[in-house]
């Protein structure tokens, strides 16, 4: 589903430029569960990014459901965030101004998703991540974990084929970091969702069924 | 998907409603603005257009070459009307008016007034749309002494309408004189629009003018003659037959006027449309207003409405622009989020610019509220009558949505846009510092500061200048000189001669003068022509209004010649002439005043009998007993001047009965020259004061701001052992180098217009530097103010407080 090939990153610095990744190569098949690993300013979340279509590469060939990244216009990008992707971020990003069902609901207006439909859909997630009694309620009345559920909810509403998760537990203690991988497993095994995930932790990486090493932008 | 951008939008607004309110305020003022402006203009183009021969009415207009200076007249003498009618077949109608600025006393059984009147020929209620409420349109001037009244004269003169056969008396007037008949009433018209250029209280028929004033000459044009053209005319061919006609018919006059020295001009006419003259009157002469056009504006002043408008706006419009910038880190968020989540670059921009839109929408809706306590006002500083429910025409309500958008794309065009450009990972992963203005929003700053200086000192100087007019020794003292009109073929010598007799040894007066204003004209001295001012007065006029003899002696009785042939002129009359020697030399006066020789017997010092504006120009003064005058000239003695004038009201009605007593006082009238400088000088007082408001609104939403944003920089800075003055620096600094730029700018702009402006008046002060001192003061010390208190209160919090949070 996804094939790098020699991609690198650069930014330029002074008269020269700075590689944050250099000739990555890297397969990914449908329905795998993949943790990034390495030390921090490795490159791990620029990879994400390049992988998520919100970054491009400097360099390399990058295909995406087998068409090649470079090549894809602007409006093909918007329409594969809209169908295929998901993210789930650190920092949770909610939008402070809407509840927790809207929130989740956003990515389905974005799609165009009927009304109806979109009101089964969320009901499900909130039912399912047992969030209805806080259905209501803004980001800012939530403790960290509940926030960072309503991201996997949002992440995952609109069905994408994969999503990517830069270090989602990383603001979260160890009970609720256990609740998102679980969530996360089941995802990926029973819903059949492609995940990749960056993370500092052994034991997150744990519930992958694979791990990509970072070092100074290359692959260990 | 839109519901979601409202929701989002109306929370947003809760949370910043500080922000929201300087916002909707701003845009309000500057609306409000904007609408008035709108009213103004629609006003001053809708002028006539109620004409049912619209657009087939126009005016022959008269265009005079004379040694290379053009002057255009819109108007043309009596003769040209029907011998184009005649010639030329294009022509389906013409109609000849005279009136405007002619007043006559009119006088039913009971009742006397001073009435507009205009003179017109008998199908002027087929030219010209003007409902008839009684009396047929098509008679009703068809007989010498038939007139028609207008609703608003009729209700006056009889407090009702159907008053068709009525009789009315004009003593004094030459026609009526000479006709020794009453005036009969045909007729009662509508009273005319208030934006019709064409008014009048009665109508005469043209050939009632004729019997004291009729005219052969093709050189002349004091009255308005108005055509129907047939619709598919071609002008330019029209034009071309006017001047063939002209050319035939004039040359005998032209051989004559050439035969006694005087250089004939050249004579061109045209043709202009009914509803195009408001805006272009081209006006016969400042003294002369008689060609029956009047209310003549300029398309200057509604561009200047309009400019001053747009530039309120555009404060508004920059403090959403600046606050929005300075905000946006939050709003940042969301738009990486919302693209993350799938959302294209167009549903941003489309988010953001539906913000502003909505609070413009909320702010037009405010204006329009403000709009209808603020109207009576402005009414009065613009001189119009615009009513409230003028707003709610269809074109108005049109531009008014046009404003919306325009507003709405000025303001957030530019926050929308660089917020729909911004990468989700470099403001997700805050890769870029997005508090702050930048060089744009500082670059806004200045220029607003720019523009409130500048109204600033533009104010001032204002000010300055109309003090130095009304200060400036004129060289005459106007105070307390009541002119009472007497208009009409009268006695005048007679009439003076009782007022004086009455008004001797009486508390009220001192002194009095009989007056008569000819305008400028030609005298000739030693072969040299001199254009001069002539007035009427009699030997107790310089006394009366203080103005000096400079050699020679004023008018006496002793010199039974002074009378006919005696001459006061001034000093400006002297140089012109190059006369080193005045005293005892003749010239020729124009032709009204006979073709006798006069001799000069004083001169008088220089006064400003005309606007400081112009420099004093040559000035002849004749015997007022001879050649007549039109107002008498009385010195009030008493401080109330109510009760003098309503004592000289009872000698007047005793001296003339049945007229109607019509005064001015002189330094009001004086004052009348400065109108539109004193409008002006209110209006820009006004926007400069909402300006400098809404500058001060945009400062103190952006010390708020930077004050919030860097609430946890200044805790650190606290604990670290940062002093209150350091932090009223750290906020302040910044504000003052951007009003130092703006006052950089300011000043040499200010000075260059400012300096242009005065140039108008011929005498002025120089631009003073107590304007450039004031106004820019005043901005650094209300921006230091309100950037200040917020600094302070920065700077007072308990650090433990705004570190905890975030
Ligand atoms: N816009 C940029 N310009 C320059 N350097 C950048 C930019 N974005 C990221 N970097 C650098 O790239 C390196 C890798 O960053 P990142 O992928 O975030 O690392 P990780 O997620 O593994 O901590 C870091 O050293 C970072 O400073
Ligand atoms: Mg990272």
């Amino acid at each position: 589903m996804i094939k790098l090939e020699k991609i690198s990153k650069y930014y330029p610095a002074g008269f020269g430029k700075t590689y944050v990744l250099r000739h990555i190569d890297l397969n990914i098949k449908e329905g795998e569960f993949i943790s990034i690993m390495g030390p921090s300013g490795s490159g791990k979340s620029t990879l994400l990014h390049i992988l998520g279509l919100l970054e491009e590469p400097s360099e390399g060939e990058y295909l995406f459901l087998d068409e090649p990244v470079q090549k894809l216009t602007e409006k093909k990008r918007t329409e594969l965030h809209r169908h295929h992707i998901g993210f789930v971020f650190q920092a949770y990003h909610l939008i402070d101004e809407l509840t927790v069902y809207e929130n989740i609901e956003t990515p389905l207006l974005y799609k165009g998703t009927p009304s109806s439909e979109r009101k089964s859909r969320v009901a499900e997630l909130l039912d399912r991540f047992n969030m209805v009694a806080k259905k209501d309620l803004f980001p800012h009345q939530l403790s960290g974990g509940q926030q960072q559920l309503v991201g996997v909810a949002r992440a995952i509403v609109h069905n994408p084929k994969v999503i990517f998760a830069d270090e989602p537990t990383g603001n979260l203690h160890s009970e609720q970091s256990i609740e998102i991988m679980e969530l996360f497993q089941k995802l990926n095994q029973e819903d059949k969702v492609t995940i990749v995930q960056v993370t500092h932790s052994e034991i997150n990486a744990g519930y992958g069924n694979r791990v990509v090493r970072l070092k100074d932008g290359w692959l260990a | 998907m839109f519901k979601n951008f409202l929701k989002i939008t109306v929370r947003h607004f809760w949370r910043t409603r500080l922000y929201v309110c300087i916002n909707v305020s701003g845009l309000a003022i500057g609306s409000a603005c904007l609408v008035l402006a709108a009213l103004y203009i629609s006003d001053e183009t809708s002028f006539d257009n109620f004409h049912q021969n619209n657009p087939n009415l126009y005016r022959i207009t008269t265009s005079f070459t004379n040694q290379g200076k053009v002057v255009n007249v819109g108007g043309t003498g009596q003769v040209q009307g029907p011998a184009f009618k005649e010639q030329v077949p294009e022509i389906l109608a013409y109609n000849r008016i005279m009136g405007g600025d002619i007043h006559g006393d009119v006088r039913s059984a009971n009742n006397a007034f001073k009435l507009r009147m205009l003179f017109t020929d008998d199908n002027f209620f087929a030219v010209f749309t003007f409902k008839m409420l009684r009396g047929d349109a098509r008679s009703a001037l068809k007989n010498i002494n038939s007139v028609v009244l207008t609703k608003k004269t009729a209700l006056k003169l009889f407090n009702r309408l159907n008053i068709v056969g009525q009789v009315l008396q004009m003593d004094a007037d030459p026609s009526a004189i000479r006709i020794r008949k009453p005036l009969v009433i045909s007729g009662v018209v509508d009273d005319p629009p208030v934006n019709s250029s064409i008014q009048f209280d009665i109508l005469f028929p043209f050939r009632f003018l004729q019997v004291s004033f009729e005219d052969q000459n093709w050189l002349n044009a004091y009255l308005g003659t108005f055509v129907v053209l047939h619709p598919s005319s071609d002008l330019r061919s029209i034009i071309s037959k006017f001047d063939q006609i002209h050319s035939i018919n004039a040359k005998d006059q032209l051989v004559t006027a050439s035969k006694s020295g005087e250089r004939a001009p050249k004579i061109y006419y045209g043709l202009q449309r009914i509803t195009d003259i408001h805006l272009n009157p081209q006006e016969v002469s400042n003294q002369n207003r008689e060609a029956g056009i009047i209310n003549g504006s300029k398309p200057l002043y509604s561009y200047i409405f309009f400019g001053i408008a747009v530039f309120v706006l555009l404060m508004a419009s920059i403090n959403f622009i600046n606050i929005s910038i300075a905000n946006s880190m939050k709003r940042a968020r969301e738009v990486g989020i919302r693209k993350t989540t799938g959302s294209n670059q167009a549903q941003i921009l489309f988010q953001f610019l539906g913000e502003p839109a909505f609070l413009n929408i909320v702010a037009l809706t405010l204006a329009i509220i403000l709009t209808i306590p603020v109207l009576p006002v402005f009414n009065q500083l613009s001189g119009k009558q615009i009513n409230i429910s003028d707003i709610f025409s269809q074109q108005l309500l049109m531009l008014l949505f046009a404003i919306l958008l325009f507003n709405t794309v000025v303001s957030g065009l530019y926050p929308a846009y660089m917020l729909s450009k911004l990468s989700p990972v470099e403001v997700l992963y805050q890769r870029i510092k997005l508090s702050g203005l930048g060089g744009f929003g500082r670059g806004l700053v200045v220029f607003q500061f720019v523009v409130a200086i500048l109204l600033g000192i533009a104010t001032f100087v204002f000010y300055a200048q109309m003090r130095f007019v009304e200060d400036k020794d004129l060289g005459y003292s106007p105070s307390q000189i009541i002119k009472i009109g007497i208009s009409g073929v009268r006695d005048v010598e007679r009439i003076t001669e009782n007022f004086r007799n009455e008004l001797e040894n009486d508390p009220h007066s001192s002194d009095l003068s009989l007056v008569g204003e000819f305008g400028f004209r030609d005298a000739k001295i030693n072969d040299r022509k001199i254009f001069t001012y002539y007035r009427t007065v009699d030997d107790h006029y310089l006394n009366l209004l203080d103005i000096k003899l400079k050699e020679g002696r004023n008018f006496s009785s002793q010199f039974p010649s002074d009378k006919k042939y005696g001459a006061l002129v001034n000093e400006a009359f002297v140089r012109a002439a190059g006369l080193t020697d005045p005293i005892g030399k003749q010239f020729l006066p124009d032709s009204h005043f006979g073709s006798e020789v006069f001799t000069i017997v004083g001169v008088v010092k220089n006064f400003h009998y005309s606007s400081l504006r112009d420099k004093i120009q040559p000035m002849i003064l004749l015997a007022s007993e001879q050649y007549g005058g039109d107002a008498l000239w009385v010195k009030n003695e008493k401080s109330n001047s109510q009760e003098s004038l309503a004592h000289f009201e009872n000698i007047y009605k005793k001296v003339l009965p049945a007229t109607v007593f019509d005064y001015s006082f002189l330094d009001e009238q004086n004052a009348l020259d400065y109108q539109q400088e004193l409008r002006l000088q209110k209006m820009i007082t006004i926007v400069t004061a909402l300006s400098v408001f809404i500058c001060c609104l945009g400062l103190f939403a952006l010390a708020h701001l930077s004050t919030t944003q860097r609430a946890r920089e200044t805790g650190i800075r606290i604990v670290l052992g940062a002093t209150v003055s350091s932090i009223l620096v750290l906020f302040s600094k910044d504000f003052l180098i951007m009003i130092g730029i703006a006052i950089l700018i300011a000043f040499p702009v200010g000075f260059y217009v400012m300096n242009a402006w005065l140039e108008s008046f011929a005498y002025r002060i120089e631009v003073p530097a107590q304007a450039f001192i004031l106004s820019g003061g005043f901005a650094i010390l209300i921006a230091l103010l309100t950037v200040s208190s917020q600094a302070f209160k920065a700077a007072l919090v308990n650090p433990a407080r705004s570190l905890r949070s975030e």
